[in-house]
This record gives C-alpha cells, structure tokens and sequence, in this order.
C-alpha cells in the first residue's frame, strides 16, 4: 500500500524536519516548533501502526542496494514491518508524541541553555526508535540500535556541568556498549547461520542451526537485550542515567527505549528462533522474578523522586520478563493458547508501562523543575500548586500500583491468569513453579502500592517542607496537556482493555501461532477473551461501570441529604499544637517497616549526627541532631566494581606487549593472521 | 424488561442491602464479645447502627492542610468495598453479577480501598496519620501474596479464581469438598483475615493509644459523614472477608434454585455463617494479646507456608473427590 509507506516516511520527514528547525533556529519558538514537529511525526507514526495491525497493510521501503543483487546480502537495508514490529512502534509513538507534546512548555521554562540542541536530539532519538522497530533487515536493524544508544548517551550528559551526570553517562555509554556486542554476536550468528538477512528469512532458517548455535544466539540476546531493558543484574546503569537525564527525556528513556529491550528479546527468542528448550523460560523467569523483587525494593528506599521512578522500571520490566517466560514455557510445553495469554500479558504490560511510565516521568519533572530538587524530603503540598500535574501523577501512581480500573491491573490481572492456568498442565512442578511466581508478583505490585503512596504523599501532599517547595511554579499548559493524554491511556486501556487486546492480536499469531478468543466477538462491557474460544472470568467494562455507578449513587445519597455544612480547621493530629512541616513524616520514615524486616537484604548504613543533650536528663533522643540512611545497590560494589578493577589490572598486565618497536608489533600482526587462518580452517573444514 | 435481567437484579440490591446491614452488626457483635471476656456489659448491639446514623447526619471538618483528595477518598474507598460485593456468592449459585470479575479482582479492589485512604492520611500532614499510614500499606503489601496463594490453593482444584465458581464446586461434592489441603487453605485465609481486617494480634481496632494504632490513625482527621463511610467501609470489609470465607470453606447452605424459600434458607444460612464466623475470630481475639509491629511478618510467612503446603498437599491426597 502507498499510504503506509506515504504515513512511516512523512512521520520520519517530521521528525528530520524538527531537527533542521532546532538546529537552525534555536530560539524560543524554533524550539517549540520542534517539538510540536516532533510530537506531530509520533502521531502520523501511530497511525501508520494501527492502520497495519487492523488491516495489515504493512510498508516495505529496499534503501540503497536491495541485498539479493549484491554480492554482499548481509549489509541489505530494507524497512519491513510486521505485526510486531507495528505494536512496538505505536508503544514508542504514543508515549513519545505525548512527551514530545509536554516537552513544549517544559523546556521554555526550565532548560535555557542549549535547547536547540535538546530538542533535535529528542527527534533524532525518536527517529531512532521507529528504525528500530520497522528495520527489516539485521545491518539496518544495528546500525538504528547504535545510534538509538548514541543520542540517548548525549541526551543523558546533555546537562554535563554535574560531574554526577557525566558519570552516569559514562557508565551508561560502556554498559551500552558491552551490550552492544551481544545484540550483534546474537544477530550475526544467526544472520550468518542462515544466510539471510531479512527478519522472515532468518525465522524460516533457524530450526536448521545447531542447538549449540541457537542457545550461543539466546544467551548473547538475553544479555545484550537484557541489558538494555534493564534485567538486574544488568541494570545497574539505568538508576543512574535515567535521573541524570532532562524529565521528558528519562520519560522518553525509561517509557519508550527500555522497551526496545523486550522489543529484541521477543524478536530473537520468539519470533526468529521459535521458542527453545525449558531452560530459556526458566532463566527469563527467574530474572524476571529477581528484577521485579530488586527493582521495587530498591526503589522503596529512594528519596530521589527520578531514582525511585527509575528503579520501578527495573521492577515492570521484571514483571514483562516473567509474562515472557511463562508464554515461552508453554510453548515448549505444547500449550500456544496459554502461551498466548502469557504473551498477552506482556505484551500488554509494556504498552501499559509506556503509558503510566512516562506520565510519571513527566509528572516529576514538573515536580522537580518547578522546586529545584529531586529530593522527596525537600518538596511537599504541590498538589495545591500545581492540581493538573497531581491528578496526572496520582493517575499514574494507580495504574503503576496495579489497582483498577487502571491499565496496570489489566496486565497484572492476565499474568495472574496465565500463572493460574498452569494448573491445566496437571504438572506439579509448573504448578508449584507457577505459583510461587504468582506469590512474588502479588508480592511486588503491593510494594509498588506502598511505595507509590509514599512516592505521591511525600511529593504532592501536606505542607511544603521548603520555601522553594511553598514558591513552585505552576507548570506549563503543555505539559499538563502531554500528561493528559497519557492519563487518558491509562483509564481507557484499563476500562476498554480489549482495544489493545484486539492490537496484540497479530504479534500474538506471529509469535505463537494462535491468539485469544478465537472466533468469538467481544465487546467493551464482556469478559475479557481468554486462550482458545473462552473467555476469562472479568469484564473490567462492567466493573468500571459499576465503581462508576456506586460512586453516583452515593453522590445522589448525599445531595439528598442535603449539602454537608464543611468547615475548614486546623490539622487536629490529636490535639498536638498545629503540626509544623518538620513533624511530617518523611520518606525515610514512610519506609523504615520494609528496611527493618528486609535489614539483611539492604544492609543500611545509618549516619547520626549528635550534639550535647538539650537539658540534662532529657535523654539521648534530644542529642541526636541529624540523621540519615544512606543504601546502596550491592550489585555496584560486589560485581562491578571488582571486575572494573580486573580489567584494568589485566589491561596493565597486557600493555606490557606494546615495546614501541615496530618489528614486535609486525611479529603480533602475522602470528595473529596465521591463528586467524587456522581458526577458519578448523571450523569450517577449509570452505570460508 | 424480562424476567432474566430484572431477576438478578432484585436480587443484586437485596445482597446489598444485606452486606450493608450486616457490616456494623459484625462490627458491635465484636465488641460485645470482648466486654463480656472482660466481665463488661458491653455497647448496645445497635449502637454502631445509632452512631453511624449521627455521624451521616453531621458536618465535616476538613484541615487547611489538605486539599481535594481528602474529602473523595471516603466516598471512592467506600465504592471500592461497594464493588466488590458482586464477586462473592453471598446467597445464591451463580453469583447474580459474578462475572464481572474473579478473585483477584477482589484483592484489586480492596487494595484500591486501602490505597486511597492512606494516601488521604497523609494529606493533613499529621504524624498520627502518616504513620498509619506507613504501616497499613507495609502490612497490605505484605497480606498480598498470601491472599494469592490462598486463592490458587482454594481455585486450583476447581480449575478456577471465580469465588461462585469454587463454592459451587463445594456444594456439588458435598462433604467430599472437605480435605487436608481445604482445612491447610482455610487456616492460612483466617491469618489474612486478621491482617487485612486490622483484628487482633495485628491492629487493635478499639486502642485509644495513637501510637499502637494502625488504621484507627489513618482516620484520626476525619469528621462526621465521611468518618461514617469510613467506620462502615471497615464494617464492609469485615463483611466481605467474611462472605468469602464462608463461601470458600463452608459453600453448602447457597441457594442452587431460584425460589422465595430457598433465598430466605440461604439469607438465614449465610446469616448464621458471618455471625458465626466473626464470633470465632473475636474469641480468637480475646485469647491473643497484640504483637508488636514487626512480628506481623512472622504472621503473613507462616500464611505463605499453610498456603504454600496446601497446595503442595493437593498432590499428595487429591483437593477433595
């Protein structure tokens, strides 16, 4: 069809163009163009990916040479989308045009150096992003993912003045890169094992490969892939670069480009390889389980808001990792239906978390931009500030804690569901498995619960703990528009989930061969379709109508008892003198239950500061004058740290072979292309 | 408008009345247990009925601390327990609007409840109330896998997570329904019973100590009709852990066929049920004296563990014929 391809190139052209406006004109209205150029190129994007999972009139766009005629088909460069190629671009279009939209007002305020250029990275990044998902072709699909890494690494060290952010860059941009190699052994062993370069070629030839091959290409995968989406332990760069970069880029960052993780990982180990043997699903399971639980209970203890946030992604990509290997472990089991609904879960859940991600992400930024401080313990009471951004943040707070009827429950709800029909394997083992996973999730989402109260009330709620905080500025009209949307988002799939339900019908076939509720039509107010022809027991339509409805009844209830006489008055806190903004409770204080019975996990280390008693007799309360708790990701110190310094230690050991003397090196060159021939002619028996 | 719509509906609005009215009565029936373990008279029975009746009547105060969240949370926790009644079978086989959602739904909407009210705590910028706060969503969090557990371990067999689903599989068996792994599961709902209800050993729900009180401090702010949703919201609750626990563990007495007399038999069984049951968790409470704060995980580990061996028992005996 020429209108998709008319749709996938105009939202590109946009995106160029706001380049070449922010880069040219960086004034204050260029900027502003920018975005909305930006913002405008996300919306055509997501049509385009509608258009092709309702209809499935995909685009295919051969750049440059067409690969089969040359002699070199690995460097082919073609865009070919397929159904999930589509729901992972209308993921980065939806909560990228958001953002993009937000980002108009937002960087008018508060970033005035150097905007012009954050607003042409923000569209090169996500020109980046939409490569990423349509690339068709192995080469175009790692050149697109080097450059995604390389604009999101300047975006992060945009404000480079705070060395803290330049190493947060640092350790992001050599974390990334490490990865990188996986990404590119994965691919190319399989590009190179199949002889082709294309997507749908290589998925027809991977059967043939070698088990050896096949678990080299998912373990390279899991890695690189993993790494960028934030798999403990791998994830150690993200609570870093995620809070070091501008809000509506850590929203861009943390809703949209760890997805591209989850979006490779699927691609690899589902559609190319076709599922594997039992041990891949446990592996995804269990560091799906791992990072769920590390991420949320890190993420408790945060007093940094963007921290905090950022580790709640290590925890929901945690959550997609176990729905991506539960639909893999049914696979292999011989159970596509539940596989599917396994898969619909994850599926769902990263849109979910796209949505209610970067909402929150924006939300903190207003938070942040406006106080001055990414400090928990320094803000408070904006609600009154700014209403628009606490309703959007409380909106987001919701559907991330997975209460209904947001979209966050959905997602949970049909993971639950999938854990839960492991009992129609009539296996012990998967039973048992399952249920322990279901135990861990519910674990999970009710700390995400208690950090989110903690997370808002702290932020939005009671007296400001500062002038700065009591002075905020209300935030821009954009930005509260941008968080409008994605609130919408989030009631609307968490009220009408079977609309992206319908989305996720084509990547599911493509990635397990059936899809849910087949053959039988479903609307907003039925239950939710479920594997094969049934349907599962909730009809979250209904549910929301009836919230909805008892919530109307009530109102009706208290107008007929006629309008309540309201007084204001002070906080009664019984009957202590008014309470003071230093007697409110702190994020310390809010998480001190969790560090205390989890004290082995967090070891924390406590810092006290003491002066001499008040009044003698008062006691040692009175002589503390300052306290604070200071945890710390263990995973730095006992992994990363001793292998940073092995490798500096071998990289000494080794420099001892640069002598400076020419025939040494020329010695090196002919000893290593002499290996390098033996290597081939050991490997593959002589024929290259 | 037919039989088949108007019929589920009546009885929908007669289960409401009925978990409305049945909610503060558990409540008094409570206290009334413990004043006479402690050789008081004891309030009245009808006395919450009374109280709640004044406080509708009243204004409300509301602190110039807090600001809009405070004065919907009352009404939105309330709808919250409100919604979930539909999803428990309280009188008949199917519940009348039992699809609407399943088990885990349930747990959704009561952490919904539990969400907004601690949030709302902490919008007067009280310490009392922050600190109930804190503690109430620390003790939700970690009630929540063992109310999943518990309702993998009681839907497993019957290849379900929807509460009628389950209870009818109950009364169909008869008394083969009752087996070690049931009895396994039912205990560990008892112990969830105690935490997400705030009963004793956990929370105290009559203390007048604010530093020993859980969710009593999260309402200290509160004046006249929401300070009644709120008391009656606790009443819900009680009513609906209740509700499920008596349509998970005893399901027989529920209403297969429709018919005047057999509701009337269900409303009186499922009566006796709830008075019944809340009078073994109040004695239960008058033999206990409260814990201090941080053995509640000992409670909800061994929770998880009953849970967890119940489920590991269905492979070993079979969950019922």
């Amino acid at each position: 069809m020429i209108l998709a391809e008319a749709l996938l190139l105009g939202g590109m052209v946009l995106f160029v163009g706001g380049m070449v406006v922010a880069w040219t004109r960086p004034t204050a209205g260029g900027v502003r163009g920018s975005f909305l150029l930006g913002s405008l190129g996300c919306a055509v994007a997501a049509i385009q990916a509608v258009e092709l999972l309702v209809t499935g009139t995909a685009p295919s766009l051969a750049i440059g040479f067409p690969g089969t005629t040359t002699g070199v088909p690995l460097l082919a460069l073609s865009i070919q989308e397929d159904p999930l190629s589509a729901f992972f671009l209308l993921v980065v279009a939806v909560s990228g045009g958001a953002v993009m939209l937000a980002s108009v007002g937002y960087v008018d305020r508060y970033v005035h150096e150097r905007r012009g250029r954050l607003a042409g990275l923000c569209n090169l990044f996500l020109l980046s992003l939409v490569l990423v998902c349509t690339a068709g072709t192995v080469f175009l699909f790692l050149v697109a993912w080097e450059g995604m890494t390389l604009v999101s690494f300047l975006l992060v060290v945009h404000e480079h003045h705070e060395p803290e952010n330049r190493q947060a860059g640092l350790r992001y941009v050599i974390m990334s890169h490490a990865a990188a190699t996986g990404v590119i052994a994965s691919l190319l062993l399989l590009a190179v094992g199949t002889g082709q370069a294309g997507w749908g070629g290589i998925a027809q030839g991977t059967a043939r490969l070698s088990p050896w091959v096949r678990d080299g290409a998912f373990l390279a995968a899991l890695g690189g892939f993993g790494t960028k989406a934030g798999m403990v332990p791998l994830h150690v760069w993200l609570p870093g670069a995620h809070p070091a970069a501008p809000s509506n880029v850590s929203a861009l960052m943390s809703g949209v480009m760890v997805k591209m993780g989850i979006f490779g990982l699927l691609r690899v180990v589902l559609d190319l390889l076709g599922g594997g043997p039992s041990w891949w699903a446990y592996a995804l399971l269990a560091l799906g389980a791992l990072s769920a639980l590390v991420g949320v209970l890190y993420a408790i203890v945060q007093h940094d808001l963007k921290r905090l946030l950022a580790f709640h992604s290590i925890e929901n990509i945690g959550i997609i990792l176990m729905g991506i290997g539960a639909g893999l472990l049914f696979l292999n089991l011989g159970y596509p239906a539940l596989a599917a609904l396994a898969l619909a879960a994850a599926l769902l859940h990263t849109w979910n978390h796209a949505l209610f991600k970067s909402l929150l992400f924006l939300g903190a930024g207003a938070a942040v931009g406006s106080t001055g401080t990414r400090d928990l313990e320094r803000m408070g009471g904006l609600i009154r500030r700014m209403p628009g951004v606490a309703l959007g943040f409380l909106v987001g707070s919701l559907a991330i804690s997975a209460l209904p009827p947001f979209n966050g429950f959905v997602s949970e709800w049909l993971l639950f569901q999938s854990f839960f029909a492991a009992f129609t394997t009539g296996s012990a083992g998967t039973e048992m498995t399952f249920s322990a996973l279901a135990a861990v999730l519910a674990l999970t989402s009710g700390l995400a619960a208690y950090c989110f109260v903690k997370a808002f009330g702290i932020t939005f709620l009671a007296r400001p703990r500062t002038p700065e905080a009591a002075k905020a500025a209300p935030a821009p009209r954009t930005l509260v528009a941008g968080m409008g949307i994605l609130a919408l988002f989030c009631l609307v799939l968490g009220v009408a989930p079977i609309l992206a339900l319908d989305l996720a019908g084509g990547p599911l076939r493509e990635l397990t061969g059936t899809t849910l509720g087949t053959g039988v039509p479903f609307s907003v107010f039925s239950s939710l379709p479920g594997p094969g022809s049934v349907s599962l027991p909730f009809a979250p339509g209904l549910l929301a109508l009836l919230l909805a409805g008892v919530l109307v009844v009530a109102w009706a209830f208290w107008r007929l008892r006629g309008a309540p006489q309201v007084a204001p008055g002070p906080t009664w806190d019984c009957g202590m003198d008014r309470p003071t903004p230093r007697m409110e409770y702190t994020a310390t204080g809010y998480a001190q239950p969790l560090t205390r019975i989890f004290r082995d996990f967090y070891r924390p280390r406590d810092h006290e500061e003491r002066r001499p008693a008040l009044q003698p007799g008062w006691g040692d309360l009175s002589r503390i004058k300052r306290w604070a708790r200071e945890i710390e990701d263990p995973v730095w110190r006992w992994f990363y740290l001793p292998l940073s310094q092995g490798t500096l230690h071998l990289a000494r050991r080794t420099s001892r072979l640069q002598s400076g003397r020419i025939h040494a090196y020329l010695a090196y060159m002919f000893t290593t292309l002499v290996l390098l021939l033996l290597l081939v002619r050991v490997v593959w028996g002589g024929t290259p | 408008m037919s039989l088949r719509v108007v019929g589920p509906m009546v009885l929908l609005l007669l289960e409401y009345a009925f978990v409305l009215a049945v909610g503060p009565l558990l409540l008094s029936l409570g206290r009334r247990v413990k004043a006479r373990s402690q050789g008081r008279t004891g309030s009245p029975l009808l006395q919450p009925y009374r109280d709640l009746w004044k406080l509708l009547g009243k204004g409300a105060i509301y602190s110039d601390t807090s600001s809009w969240l405070t004065r919907w949370a009352p009404a939105v926790s309330f709808a919250a327990l409100l919604a979930a009644v539909p999803l428990i079978p309280w009188l008949v086989l199917p519940a009348p609007l039992g699809y609407v959602g399943d088990l885990i739904v349930l747990v959704g909407l009561l952490a919904l409840s539990r969400f907004i009210v601690a949030l709302a705590a902490l919008d007067a910028g009280s310490t009392f109330g922050g600190m109930g706060s804190s503690r109430d969503m620390w003790m939700g969090a970690l009630a929540e896998p063992v109310f999943l557990l518990v309702i993998f371990a009681f839907g497993g067999p019957a290849g379900s997570t929807q509460a009628d689903v389950i209870a009818a599989r109950g009364v169909a068996l008869g008394l083969g329904y009752l087996s070690p792994p049931l009895l396994l599961a039912v205990v560990a709902y008892v112990l969830l019973l105690l935490v997400e209800t705030g009963r004793l050993p956990v929370d105290n729900p009559a203390t007048h100590l604010e530093l020993t009180m859980v969710h009593e401090a999260q309402t200290l702010e509160y004046t006249g009709r929401d300070l009644a949703l709120l008391e009656w919201g606790q009443g819900l609750k009680l009513a609906l852990m209740l509700g499920l626990l008596a349509a998970l563990a005893v399901p027989w007495g529920l209403a297969t066929t429709w018919g005047l007399l057999f509701l009337l038999a269900a409303l009186a069984v499922t009566s006796l049920k709830l008075l019944g049951g809340h009078l073994f968790v109040s004695g239960l409470e008058t033999r206990l004296a409260k814990w201090r704060l941080f053995r509640v995980p000992d409670l909800t580990t061994l929770a998880v563990v009953l849970a967890f061996g119940s489920l590991a028992l269905t492979y070993v005996v079979g969950g019922g014929a």
